[in-house]
């Protein structure tokens, strides 16, 4: 975490200098900081991380299929977030897949914003040309590790029909894979088998991997969210 | 060996999407499945293979940072294909905000340009959108028109400069590559005929019987009955059908004559260089009563 916010500051003060925009570090960070996690044997998976009734469950998909969104909803519910867009975790060589703290914000476009209700008014934007904002999740800074407990895929939905389902062997591994952060980088750095150890570690470690898919109308949020929660109780 | 790609471009509802059908059919010599076309290489703007191709998150570039690195991105996907490659895209052929083509040469091997009647491309884009016809009609007239240009949301595909209809086609005849045009209208009139001429310059099977079963295997009623028994990936959340009516001179049912006058007023020239009777009028109500009569 302080490597990726000394990376940060650096870059910062290097724009500043050319007399550049700093409004947009992300761009540096995100993928420089999956690939530390890389270099230094941790799993980065695109996900946001949510404590349902005391166990961590991962949301992972792609960038735009409303991670951050369901884990907002979640958190409306009463439901802790402990982590956004990236979740780093340690799997393979342990005993139990482990969730890194993150940061205890989200970041919410605004149509996101108007169907929590929430005001954007007061909110930091994180890019000046589009309207996407912090949102401080409200539980401070975590600082211990959660086990993981679940991992939920989100997919687009082709018909109406919210739908989940547990994955398992084969098709749950190449689901898993989908979102690994960085996944290029990585196969760079010959992290290819390691990756392939910790993914295929994760049933033995009791953590169940999920499909939610998820039509393109966005007033189904709420019924994901309680197919989630379901899901993890089931 | 590393191939170049080649370009399926059109502007929206203009008959991409069908003929993507017809050439996942002629490659895969099976029957087609709507949500995965995925064989033939995707499409051009599509963030999720934008952000794994690079590695870093699109959700954290300015619209100009994305346009810049869509041309690194094709030369990756150039350099590592193994297979020819047919990428979809409604971007007009245009330069970047930092000077260079959308789709470079070096990536590209050429382009097939759908082509359709502007006033039938109102009405079906009208309904795509959820838009009135006289706003699609604006929007089809305004240089600025973009394609997942939201601000509010994160759009599926990549922010799309469209261009003013006629430089849409214009820039693409104008493309400094091999570029075959195939009009909406010759597909529907005679498919066989124009998909072998497509197949042919994409060199792809072209014998007439797989050029018969592709054409058979994604008749419009097929695409339609798909579309109504498991959904189409690509039919906006708020829209009916993405495959709804799909013929040539709907138009002149659904567009008055001062909507009509408006886009032939505007594009007529390209219009009539492809070949489209800028002069063709909507049927007054007693016609189009008989022709519902029958």
């Amino acid at each position: 975490m302080l490597g990726g916010l000394a990376l940060k500051w650096k870059w910062r003060e290097r724009m500043r200098a050319l007399g550049k925009p700093t409004d947009q570090p992300n761009i540096v960070t995100g993928p420089v900081q999956a690939v530390l996690w890389h270099q230094r044997g941790l799993l980065p998976l695109r996900a946001s991380v949510v404590v349902v009734d005391g166990r961590a469950v991962a949301l992972a998909g792609p960038s735009g299929m409303g991670k951050s969104t369901l884990a907002a909803v979640l958190a409306a519910m009463g439901h802790n977030v402990i982590a956004d867009d990236i979740c780093v975790i340690g799997a393979g060589k342990i005993a139990e897949a482990s969730v890194q703290p993150g940061l205890p914000r989200l970041l919410l476009w605004r149509d996101a914003l108007d169907r929590l209700g929430i005001p954007p008014e007061g909110l930091r934007r994180a890019l000046s040309s589009r309207e996407k904002y912090f949102v401080d999740s409200g539980q401070g800074s975590v600082c211990e590790l959660h086990k993981l407990a679940a991992l939920v895929v989100l997919v687009r939905q082709v018909s109406c029909a919210l739908t989940i389902e547990r994955l398992r062997g084969h098709y749950a591994l190449c689901k898993l894979h989908s979102i690994v952060h960085v996944r290029r980088a990585a196969r760079a750095l010959g992290r290819d088998p390691d990756i392939f150890t910790a993914l295929t570690s994760l049933a033995p470690m009791g953590v169940t991997v999920w499909q939610l898919a998820v039509p393109d109308n966005p007033a189904c949020l709420d019924e994901a969210a309680a197919k989630v929660v379901a899901a993890l109780q089931s | 060996m590393p191939q170049k790609i080649w370009w399926l471009a059109s502007y929206p509802k203009s008959g991409n999407t069908w003929l993507r059908a017809v050439l996942t059919t002629l490659l895969s010599r099976a029957p087609v499945d709507i949500n995965n076309m995925e064989i033939l290489g995707g499409m051009g703007s599509r963030r999720i293979a934008f952000d794994d191709t690079l590695g870093i998150d699109s959700a954290h570039l300015s619209f100009e940072q994305e346009t810049n690195l869509r041309p690194r991105v094709y030369e990756i996907w150039a350099e590592e294909s193994e297979r020819p490659r047919y990428c979809k895209v409604h971007d007009a052929y245009h330069l970047t905000p930092s000077g260079e083509p959308l789709f470079p040469v070096t990536a590209t091997r050429g382009a097939v340009y759908v082509v359709r009647d502007p006033r039938a491309v109102a009405v079906s884009f009208a309904h795509h959108m959820g838009r009135s016809i006289d706003d699609v009609i604006a929007m089809m007239d305004a240089p600025t028109t973009v394609f997942g240009g939201s601000t509010r949301q994160l759009p599926r595909n990549l922010r799309q400069r469209l261009l003013r209809w006629n430089d849409h086609v214009e820039s693409w005849l104008a493309a400094p590559f091999p570029v075959h045009v195939v009009r909406y209208e010759e597909m529907l009139e005679d498919p066989h005929a124009a998909f072998a001429g497509v197949a042919t310059f994409l060199c792809l099977p072209c014998d007439p019987e797989a050029v018969a079963a592709a054409v058979d295997a994604t008749r419009f009623s097929r695409l339609q009955a798909q579309e109504r028994e498991v959904g189409f990936v690509e039919k906006p959340w708020n829209a009916t059908a993405f495959f709804r009516e799909g013929t040539i001179d709907g138009w002149r049912r659904n567009l008055n004559p001062d909507q009509a006058m408006r886009i032939t007023a505007s594009h007529g020239a390209v219009m009539q260089l492809l070949g489209y009777d800028p002069t063709l009028a909507p049927l007054a109500v007693d016609e189009q009563n008989q022709v519902a009569a029958r």
